[in-house]
């Protein structure tokens, strides 16, 4: 995908804190994009800038080649959804999702037009004479999406949109977020806080910490691969062990308690082994371990200190002989017979990541 | 989407620099929020801090220069009995507001929604209502043929009649009366921001009422009787109108002294020294509320 | 227990009678003058002989207590207007503005507010004598903005602080400059501050007497001022009159102020 916003080396400071320091991104056109971090973290900074509300102290932002920082942001042809509800209270919805076309002094008809359309895409056609305070949450958020969709700008910004909302109607319009996307091909930054919700939506994930960008991927890159400790941690359950790795024509890696496990096409070096939950199959120490061959894909031996039903899975929580704690997600079914406090060993399914 | 975005951009995106006077201009006016606090701060220049410095300055330079107006108004015992009024009258009516603002302030913390809304809708309208005219309403009410006199000798309780007015006795009835108020909405607040469930644990520990009151809710209370009294001590020692209606030759205070200095003696440096010093109090006065709630800082929150 | 009413036993009754007690006392004065206005007494003597309404054709034959009253209406406006645009504008800068100094300027817009009256009003009083104001339009209405800008100020701020200025930035994303989104977005919302303000600023000028005093000449004088100097030279009947003229007046805006404020709920 060839860029089409590049974000250059963008730094911002509050004073004596810096918000966003020295980020670069390039993203295509018609991509979704996610910025997902820990609050504070910048994420929200970042798009202000894009959308023109707050001036970068250095770097660029351009837009097809041109840069964006002279325009001013009502002409800079963006939409945005905030997190709280931004309706014009005292318009109706119909009002509302006209404002822009109205600032643009589209003629009448256009107007009339595309606000039937978007009144038909967030699916509020029979609200379109209420007050904003007279919808929920979730509609308020869906006429201030297709206010933000209705003058048909380059790019929908989107902060933390959702985060107000509970959870089953969260799903609904992740799902109708989703489709519009779909349907209009718009470039669409996302920003959240919620790793779950980002996994679902987008292309790429841009994973912020501390002003900076950690890793900018596709979500199962950022998944199975992350580039840092602190992307493995922040998307998903992760276990870290510290691993050796001997040399290429051994490729294994040493885990603290002295299992060993095969890891091919791995630099030597040291490092730490990242394992996901479900990257384990628990077994009784005293039930057929014998029967494993540790040298294919490794088994690590603890004991149970705690286990959590949880619904579809149960979280097994296992300490190992070098007091390295790890977290299991099984089948309910496969887990019937454990207790905290039984020695066992844990199989390993899959190659683990060595973080770089 | 994306129809004809080329043609959209090149529509919606002007130069890198806006071109013209007005456009920069406008690029002015959106950027510089801040500068539109200019106009009030011109006006604070000119009808405030300039006036206060003159004062100063009147207050050093004038008939010569140094600190002889003060020295003046410390030393003649006259100045000096003017003084102590201020004090003295400004005391009292501190003492007797908090004293009936207490139990008012009570009463609308524990009412129902509508006679809390009514007493605390006629405490409001009597903030908000002419100070001149309700002070002239008191002048005749309390004259020794008045309505008030005329009564008690009617029920019988006196025989003769009480001289209510032209003393002090007026000017803290009608200074009570302005600033009653003042000490009631801050009691209000406090005693709204209590927890009832302290009250609750009190009596639960085995507190009587009375107990209950003397070490939970009065202690309690006692940000909002100290923030109301400082109000009200304060404002009573710059009243002018209330005192001069109400009260009599004996019982000049401060304001009076100021505004006889400059209005009909002329002596401008004597009655700006008057003025300094009043505004030294006051000031010292809020400075100390300020460190004590500093009820700007909290209400911006973070912001 | 202590908070509610149910539980105060005996002790509810001693602060209900105080609460009679203290709301006649603030109601006394006021009934009483607008009863006075229409008793027939020339000496103010109260229960009057009998009721009239002489004192008020007294008090519209003679022009110069319509002049005071036609120059009170147009001092508090004037005044009124000049806070509120001030304040909005300085309420605007504090609270959207990157100013460093805000609280300072906070600060400083307020003290005017705890300042005693007196004080400013000699002090104005000095600088006027020296620029030319006294006895003018512009000093009156200047003098009694600066009295009513701290209100206005806090009124306004409050007001802004309660509305979301993202919505305001949401309006300028959909294509608004700053000011159109001001104008269709930010003083729509907050008109509810702003009329407020300008009731209450005008109705500090309209009550404002101390200054006015100092700035009132034979050209110009406000109602206060006319009240005032009659007062101190004849209490007659009229001066009753043109006290109930000024409460009422307060009245009628603290009504709309307080039905503006209920619908805003
Ligand atoms: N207007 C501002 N003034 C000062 N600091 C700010 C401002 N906006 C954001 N910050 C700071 O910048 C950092 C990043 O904030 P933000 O971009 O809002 O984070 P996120 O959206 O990831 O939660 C935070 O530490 C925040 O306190
Ligand atoms: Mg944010």
């Amino acid at each position: 995908m060839t860029a089409w916003l590049s974000i250059d080396a963008l730094s911002k400071s509050f004073g004596q804190s810096i918000a966003v320091r020295d980020v670069s991104l390039e993203i295509g056109r018609g991509e979704f994009v996610t910025f997902l971090g820990p609050s504070g973290s910048g994420k929200s900074t970042l798009l202000y800038m894009i959308a023109g509300l707050e001036t970068p102290s250095t770097g660029d932002i351009r837009l097809a080649g041109d840069s964006l920082l002279p325009v001013a942001p009502n002409l800079r042809n963006i939409g945005m959804v905030f997190q709280r509800y931004t309706l014009i209270p005292h318009l109706t919805v119909a009002e509302n999702i006209a404002f822009p076309m109205k600032m643009r002094k589209w003629d009448r008809q256009r107007q009339k037009r595309r606000l039937e359309e978007m009144l038909a895409l967030v699916r509020l056609e029979e609200f379109a004479d209420r007050r904003p305070n007279a919808l929920s949450g979730g509609q308020q958020q869906r006429v201030a999406l297709a206010r933000a969709l209705a003058y048909e700008p380059e790019m929908l910004l989107m902060d933390e949109p959702l985060a107000a909302l509970d959870q089953s109607l969260k799903l609904d319009l992740q799902r109708e977020i989703r489709r519009i996307h779909d349907s209009t091909g718009a470039t669409i930054l996302y920003v959240t806080h919620d790793q779950e919700e980002a996994m679902r939506l987008s292309d790429r994930i841009a994973v912020f910490h501390n002003g900076t960008v950690e890793q900018f991927a596709t979500p199962g890159e950022i998944y199975q691969k992350p580039g840092s400790a602190f992307v493995a941690g922040f998307v998903g359950h992760s276990n870290l062990l510290p691993a050796e790795m001997f040399d290429e024509a051994h490729p294994a890696v040493a885990l603290a308690g002295g299992d060993s496990t095969g890891t091919p096409g791995l630099q030597p070096g040291k490092g730490a082994a990242l394992f996901r939950p479900e990257d384990f199959t628990v077994l009784r120490s005293d039930t057929g371990t014998a029967a494993l061959t540790a040298a294919q894909t490794g088994t690590i031996t603890g004991t149970i200190t705690d286990i959590v039903f949880l619904g579809p899975v149960v979280e097994i929580l296992v300490r190992l002989a070098s007091g390295a704690r790890i977290l299991v997600r099984q089948a309910p079914d496969l887990t019937a017979d454990l207790r905290p406090g039984d020695q066992v060993s844990l199989r390993i399914l899959r190659q683990p990541w060595i973080l770089p | 989407m994306q129809t004809g975005p080329d043609k959209t951009r090149s529509v919606q995106l002007p130069g890198p620099a806006p071109r013209g006077w007005r456009a920069a201009l406008r690029a002015r006016l959106e950027g510089a929020t801040a500068t539109l606090a200019i106009p009030a701060l011109l006006l604070v220049l000119f009808f405030f801090l300039l006036p206060v410095a003159l004062l100063l300055a009147r207050s050093i330079l004038e008939p010569e220069a140094g600190l002889g107006n003060y020295a003046e108004l410390l030393q003649s015992g006259a100045y000096r009995t003017v003084l102590l009024n201020t004090f003295t009258i400004a005391s009292v009516v501190t003492v007797v507001t908090v004293l009936i603002g207490f139990p008012v302030a009570w009463l609308i913390a524990v009412s129902n929604r509508f006679w809390g809304m009514a007493l605390l809708g006629l405490i409001f309208i009597s903030m908000w209502t002419s100070l001149l005219t309700r002070s002239f309403a008191w002048l005749i009410l309390l004259q020794s043929n008045g309505v008030i006199n005329r009564m008690l000798k009617g029920l019988g309780l006196i025989s003769e009649p009480l001289s209510l007015v032209n003393n002090m006795t007026g000017v803290v009835i009608g200074m009570t009366y302005i600033l009653l108020p003042f000490v009631i909405f801050p009691l209000l607040s406090t005693m709204r921001a209590i927890e009832p469930g302290l009250l609750r644990a009190a009596a639960l520990c085995g507190a009587n009422r009375w107990q209950c009151f003397l070490h939970v809710f009065l202690p309690a209370c006692v940000p909002g009787i100290a923030a109301g009294a400082l109000m009200v001590f304060v404002m009573s020692l710059g009243y002018f109108i209330t005192p001069v209606m109400l009260g009599g030759s004996s019982t000049m205070m401060l304001a009076e002294l100021i505004v006889h200095l400059v209005q009909s003696l002329l002596r401008w440096g004597l009655g700006a020294a008057a003025a300094f010093i009043l505004f030294a109090i006051t000031l010292a006065a809020y400075a100390l509320q300020l460190r004590l709630f500093d009820p700007l800082r909290s209400a911006k929150g973070g912001r | 227990m202590l908070l509610d009413f149910r539980h105060l036993g005996a002790l509810r009754w001693v602060l209900v009678a105080i609460g009679l007690l203290v709301a006649g006392f603030l109601l006394l004065p006021v009934v009483f003058i607008v009863l006075l206005s229409f008793g027939s007494s020339r000496w103010l003597i109260f229960p009057p002989p009998g009721w009239t309404l002489k004192w008020y054709e007294a008090f519209f034959a003679d022009p110069g207590w319509f002049a005071a009253l036609g120059a009170s209406l147009r001092v508090g406006l004037a005044a009124a207007v000049i806070a509120v645009v001030f304040g909005l504008g300085a309420a605007l800068a504090m609270s959207r503005g990157r100013l460093r100094g805000a609280w300072w300027l906070h600060m400083l817009l307020l003290m005017p507010m705890v300042l005693p009256v007196v004080v400013l009003a000699v002090g104005i009083y000095s600088l006027a004598l020296r620029a030319g104001l006294n006895d003018t339009f512009i000093g009156f209405v200047l003098s009694h903005a600066i009295v009513a800008l701290p209100f206005t100020v806090i009124i306004l701020v409050n007001g802004l602080n309660s509305f979301d200025p993202s919505l305001e930035d949401a309006a300028v994303l959909c294509g608004a400059s700053r000011w159109r989104a001001r104008l269709h977005v930010t003083f729509p919302s907050i008109r509810l501050s702003i009329i407020t303000a300008v009731i209450f600023a005008f109705l500090i000028s309209w009550d404002e007497i101390v200054i006015s005093i100092f700035m009132a000449g034979p050209n110009l004088q406000t109602l206060p001022v006319k009240l005032w100097t009659t007062l101190r030279q004849d209490l007659t009947p009229v001066i009753a009159v043109a006290s109930t003229m000024v409460l009422a007046f307060s009245l009628i805006l603290l009504l709309i102020a307080a039905i503006l404020t209920r619908r805003g709920r």
